[in-house]
């Protein structure tokens, strides 16, 4: 029997009826059209599916749609406001730290959840906070140069 | 995609209410407490629950507190995330935090409970594996049938239990606080596990874990956990090592505990290890010695991929004497 | 021209579809959906070998929302594969080869009803015999995977290049050592997926993740017996390739099959399991043999390799002759004689993946360098210099290099780590490690192997470039559009690139082989100097000047002598339609190198490619010989791929393979069971490097500008992949003095010979 599942998306009131069993990553993609999140493994291995829930990445592909009721979702594509895209996102593409593009918005949201918690991490700490998101392409060193270029010393 | 089986949702508001739910639905349900264990065994139809019960809606079970006749008291849905960053988990025992940070990834810390990696299902390399992927043996003794396709001639199953935070709870003498509709129950953590890898907890059907109790330190004391995985992230451990060391005014070892993880079915305590070092004062032979015996607790079989049996055990060797000598060196305790 | 004088060639520019996939607007194939469109999903053999006696699909089709099933039975065409002598693939066999080998697929309304599907097919089989190793398999008696294929062996080439026994017979020191490079995925982070729709009248349109959108075209129709014309390829955003999305793959074929059965939308994407389960790279066991005199002069080397090819193909008989090829390419060698075979099993398909059939023997020959040099007390880098190719050089199997700047490469990264100091460090348990190879730009061994590109000037100066080489995610759209916006003088945001579909880009094999910027750039330079020819001739007349005086720089066109004689490029664009009495401005070029020539079909003497990369890897690693774990502290590359056309790209491309390097070298490995089921189909069990194993590095570009290349620049894909696990094999050896052979170097290898090597010191 489907369940009526109120979440806040991209700043953006929604609900919706879903089955219990879906996890947030089919509800945001095939439900709400969010198909930024992606499936790289479905099982927790590999980071393409992170999202933001209450500010905190998590993996949407392991979460449960209905425990995140009443909660605040944010996906890689609620990042863009105003037309504008996110200084994350614009140090991604400025640096180079996208190739193929399927771990990215993964990527973008693990290093979004870091920045927000801590304006001027470490290089170690970009990697340990980066170190769920498996890339094939990059080799990381990009993706830690373009986060690390928004570390604001205190 | 990967999905999940069909099944219920419900997420009371109290614990007691958990508790008639789940003594109602005995087996058919199972408890979300961050569900990175869970969901990719249902998804994997390794288990197969007609019920979530979400532990998700109960604020009381995210608390921390610390009391210095009780001790620290952790909430069993405490995120490993938020007991990673706490003040008094930092302040009091260390080795909770290295655990706590060595587990999967950021993101599984801030999903994963302390609860949930205390009741981590046991794994196995013929286990964790989808249904199709399953069908072209026989069932095996953890999905309910007669064959271990990792020592075929047992009649045991040795799938391994995986966990980070355990051994570190073991080293530290943790309690656990149970509750169920027939009331609540206290044990020590070292009662908690069977060591049979079908069903490694030895928790009664409708029993909830609701907090960890971890008793203060006493004195000059400091614990330590160094793991063993391939990559610096995400893998499970494959050796896994937690050591808590307590020192005497005058540089003795007053008291000693050694957990492993990792390398059997359950984790361990190896009194005989800490045994060697009580009362003494710690050489660098005494360790080599403590971590000769640790090394002789582990039990590990071919079941877990990146490192053989044999390195396993050698490996619980190693983080034993790394562990105990970091610790003796931080206490001052002079090692020779 | 210098690069100095260039407005966007060897200048940093962030990919032109950067913020489509930083913000999720990119859509890769899953992310497709058309309205009443069906989820597929395929039906994969329990069996490592079992003959299909019958498929009972009754109570599939009796399911609610089921509305297809098919079978090997259905599959009406003639078999498919890369090379037209070895085709062995049908898509759903009627004999299954390999664990997971489809047999049958499903369409229904939804996955999890095609997944209900999948349980009520009843598939009767007849067992038969399976082999799992190739040496087993190439045994008389052995059972037969493939009728065609005698002991199973499915592809052996044999190099003999001047006079072997002679050379050796000249040699004062020669080694003998065998090696083991092992199996792993490209583990590329997009799975497989394919979105197949069919209007109608017939008309096929398939959406797919592919390297080589006409291959798939080419395969399918064949496999399914339809026209060309019928069957549109378009690729959409592709999360990676590595060399596993150049052949055409079942769901691709069972995804088209359904949707003309049900004649409805049809999408089918992999689960990480089934992903991994389609190509892998090929293990491979090598004898190397090498001679040397005593000033480290290379004289002649043999090389014998016993690869498996798993249950088909694939690239197997290009695989073979790369691995001798390859060879041949870092190292002038007098002397050479190969003897590849590549042997069937009943274990999933290895195919082409990065470095494809060099990373092997790369890894064999270097280190075995380093222990000749010890052998001879040279300093290994001094070794590689001493043989090192130069440009002009021509192999003795035919291979010319226009462009080399290999020595240099070998010289400036050793200067740059400071060598000769850090060799003689001792007792740290750091170690530094050196390798050197190379790789073509495009292989042309048999067949169509041209690029092609359009160009669309429209009327407000945008331009729309389109062509048949696919961006796979390394970049290659920004590459082209950057070779028009030099040409044109205008911004690569004025550009627009529409790649790889068969029906509207010009006709190409696809994105392997490093071939995409130097052909495909090629051929998009040729398009645009077209263009600019033709607006060069109306902005002489508008400016009173001649069209070879005409220059296009910063959106502007304007008289080399006098640049306040000018006009914006868009007016220049309007003018030019206005006053092309009817023409349209379109550029078209074609290219294919002219320098080289089919390998000779008996002695496989000639050149393959119209130029070659050179590269030098120097690793650092730290081992702790307790646990034996290596930690890689950093990577250093002297590159030589002649114009770098787009450093970030570059830079990018090196770290990408440093990180598969390490891969390879250390942490991966796919395993298999008793049964040659795949023991570690997932990301948590097969071990990519995150980025806490992978270093910084340091990228030297030493290259010259290439003749051939476009704006003389040269591959970088490929090549530097197959230097970094040799490096890490050397600086580990140099660290801890114990040479580990087989692959991966795992903590327990290094241990154990450590163990023997101490036994060894102390008898």
């Amino acid at each position: 029997m489907k369940r009526r599942l109120e979440l806040t998306v991209n700043d953006e009131c929604l609900d919706v009826e879903i089955e219990p069993h879906r996890t947030l990553l089919e509800v945001l993609r095939e439900e709400l059209g969010f198909t930024g999140a992606k499936e790289g493994c479905g099982l927790g291995a590999c980071g393409a599916c992170t999202v933001l829930v209450d500010g905190a990445p998590v993996l949407s592909c392991l979460t449960l749609a209905l425990e995140v009721q009443g909660k605040t979702v944010t996906t890689v594509e609620g990042l863009v406001k105003n037309g504008q895209p996110d200084p994350v996102q614009k140090a991604f593409v400025d640096h180079g730290a996208i190739q193929c593009g399927f771990c990215t918005p993964g990527s973008v949201m693990s290093a979004k959840a870091l920045l927000e918690k801590n304006s001027n991490p470490s290089g170690q700490e970009i990697r340990e906070a980066l170190a769920g998101n498996l890339c094939r392409c990059t080799g990381y060193q990009k993706i830690i140069e373009a986060v690390g270029s928004l570390a604001k010393p205190r | 995609m990967m999905r999940l089986p069909k099944m219920d949702y419900a997420a009371p508001p109290t614990l007691s209410e958990v508790c008639v739910l789940m003594s109602e639905q005995q087996e058919k349900a199972e408890l979300l407490a961050g569900g990175t264990d869970l969901l990719p065994a249902c998804k994997l139809r390794n288990k197969q629950p007609t019920l979530l019960v979400s532990l998700g809606k109960i604020p009381s079970l995210k608390d921390i507190r610390f009391d210095e006749s009780e001790g620290l008291r952790i909430g069993a849905m405490t995120s490993l995330n938020a007991l990673r960053y706490d003040p008094l988990a930092i302040a009091h025992y260390p080795a909770l935090i290295e655990a706590a940070a060595a587990v999967g990834t950021t993101q599984l810390q801030h999903m994963g409970t302390l609860g949930g990696n205390i009741c981590l299902d046991t794994r196995c390399t013929y286990y964790n594996q989808s249904e199709s992927w399953r069908q072209t043996r026989a069932v095996c003794l953890k999905m309910g049938g007669e064959v271990c396709h990792v020592v075929p001639k047992g009649n045991k199953c040795y799938a391994v239990f995986s966990g980070d935070m355990a051994p570190v709870l073991l080293a530290l003498d943790a309690r656990l606080k149970l509750a169920s509709s027939a009331g609540e129950r206290s044990l020590r953590l070292s009662e908690f596990y069977s060591g049979d890898g079908r069903k490694p907890l030895l928790i009664r059907p409708g029993e909830i874990l609701e907090a960890v109790i971890v008793p203060p330190p006493a004195g000059k004391e400091s614990s330590a956990y160094l793991k063993y995985r391939v990559r610096g992230a995400i893998d499970f451990p494959l050796a896994g090592v937690a050591v808590r060391l307590a020192a005497t005014a005058d540089g003795l070892c007053r008291d000693c505990s050694v957990a492993i993880t990792a390398v059997s079915s359950a984790p361990v305590q190896v009194p005989e290890a800490a045994d060697l070092l009580k009362g003494k004062s710690v050489t660098a032979e005494l360790i080599n010695k403590a971590a000769q015996e640790t090394s002789r607790a582990a039990h590990p079989v071919a079941n877990a991929f990146g490192a053989t049996p044999s390195y396993r055990r050698k490996m619980i060797g190693i983080l034993t004497r790394r562990t105990l000598t970091s610790l003796a060196q931080n206490l001052g305790m002079a090692v020779r | 021209m210098n690069s100095e004088s260039y407005a966007y060639i060897g200048r940093k520019q962030p990919q032109i579809d950067g913020l489509a996939k930083a913000t999720g607007e990119a859509k890769f194939t899953t992310d497709l959906v058309l309205p009443r469109m069906l989820i597929g999903k395929l039906l994969g053999s329990p069996y490592p070998h079992a003959r299909v006696r019958n498929v009972d699909a009754s109570r599939a089709l009796a399911l609610k929302g089921v509305k297809a099933v098919v079978t090997g039975k259905d599959v009406p065409g003639k078999k498919y594969g890369v090379f037209v002598s070895r085709m062995d693939e049908t898509g759903l066999t009627v004999k299954a080869r390999f664990v997971g080998d489809p047999v049958a697929a499903v369409a229904a309304v939804d996955e999890e009803t095609a997944m209900e599907a999948l349980g009520l097919i009843s598939v009767d089989y007849e067992i038969l015999p399976a082999v799992f190793d190739p040496e087993e398999a190439m045994k008389e008696g052995a059972p037969v995977i493939h009728d065609e294929y005698e002991r199973n062996i499915v592809a052996d080439t044999h190099y003999d290049f001047g006079d072997v026994e002679a050379g050796f017979r000249e040699c004062d020191h020669i080694r003998e050592d065998n090696f083991f490079s092992q199996t792993v995925s490209h583990a590329t982070l997009e799975p497989r997926g394919v979105l197949a729709d069919c209007d109608v009248a017939g008309k096929l349109t398939l959406w797919t993740s592919t390297q080589a959108p006409f291959q798939v075209r080419r395969d399918i129709i064949r496999a399914l017996d339809i026209p060309a014309s019928k069957l549109r390829v378009i690729k959409a955003h592709v999360g990676g390739g590595f060399g596993g999305k150049a052949d055409t793959y079942p769901m691709q074929v069972a995804a088209t099959l359904l949707a003309m059965k049900t004649g409805r939308p049809l999408k089918i994407i992999a689960t990480r399991e089934e992903e991994i389960n389609v190509r892998r790279r090929a293990p491979m066991s090598i004898f190397t043999k090498t001679g040397v005199k005593k000033d480290g002069a290379i004289m002649a080397q043999y090389l014998k390799i016993l690869a498996d090819s798993g249950a088909y193909s694939s690239t197997s008989i290009l695989m073979m002759y790369n691995s001798g090829l390859t060879c041949m390419i870092p190292y002038r060698i007098p002397n050479f004689k190969y003897d590849g075979y590549q042997i069937y099993t009943n274990k999933m398909v290895t195919g082409a993946m990065r470095g494809h059939g060099a990373n092997q023997p790369r890894f064999a020959v270097e280190s075995q360098l380093d222990m000749i040099a010890e052998d001879i007390g040279m300093d290994p880098a001094d070794l590689r210099l001493r043989n090192a190719s130069q440009k002009g050089d021509t192999t003795v199997s035919g291979l010319h290099f226009v462009s080399c700047e290999l020595s240099r490469s070998i010289e400036e990264s050793t200067r740059n780590v400071g060598w000769k100091e850090k060799r003689r460090q001792k007792g740290t348990n750091r170690g530094i490690g050196i390798a050197c190879g190379g790789f073509v730009c495009g292989a042309r061994i048999s067949g169509h192997t041209a690029s092609g590109t359009n160009i669309h000037v429209h009327e407000d100066g945008g331009v729309t470039v389109i062509t048949g080489s696919a961006d796979i995610g390394q970049g290659s759209n920004s590459v082209m559009a950057q070779f028009v916006a030099e040409e044109l003088g205008i911004p690569l945001s004025d550009i627009s690139v529409i790649a790889a579909d068969t029906e509207t880009t010009p006709i190409d094999n696809g994105t392997f082989s490093s071939r995409v910027t130097f052909y495909g750039g090629n051929a998009t330079l040729l398009a645009a100097r077209e263009v600019k020819q033709m607006m060069a001739g109306i902005a002489a007349t508008l400016l009173k000047s001649n069209a070879e005086d005409i220059v296009f720089r910063d959106k502007l066109v304007f008289v080399r002598d006098d640049p306040s004689r000018s006009i914006p490029f868009g007016k220049l664009a309007k003018a030019t339609e206005g006053m092309g009495h009817g023409r349209l401005i379109i550029g078209q070029g074609q290219w294919a190198p002219t320098n080289t020539q089919f390998p000779d079909k008996k002695t496989k003497w000639g050149n393959v490619s119209g130029s070659y990369s050179f590269a030098t890897q120097i690793a650092e690693v730290e081992v702790d010989t307790e646990t034996g774990q290596v930690k890689v502290i950093s990577i250093t590359i002297g590159d030589d791929c002649g114009q770098v056309i787009n450093p970030l790209s570059v830079q990018g491309q090196a770290d990408g393979s440093v990180a598969m390097g390490i891969g390879h070298a250390l942490l991966e490995q796919l395993l298999f069971g008793s049964n040659g089921q795949l023991m570690n189909p997932s990301l948590l069990d097969f071990k990519i490097p995150t980025a806490m194993e992978c270093p910084p590095t340091t990228l030297l570009e030493v290259g010259t500008p290439d003749p051939i290349g476009p704006y003389g620049a040269k591959e970088i894909g490929e090549g530097l992949l197959i230097t970094t696990v040799p490096a890490i094999c050397n600086a580990i050896y140099n660290a801890v003095g114990v040479r580990i052979t087989e692959l991966p170097i795992t903590p327990e290898k290094i241990l154990k010979a450590l163990d023997e090597k101490k036994r060894r010191e102390k008898p």
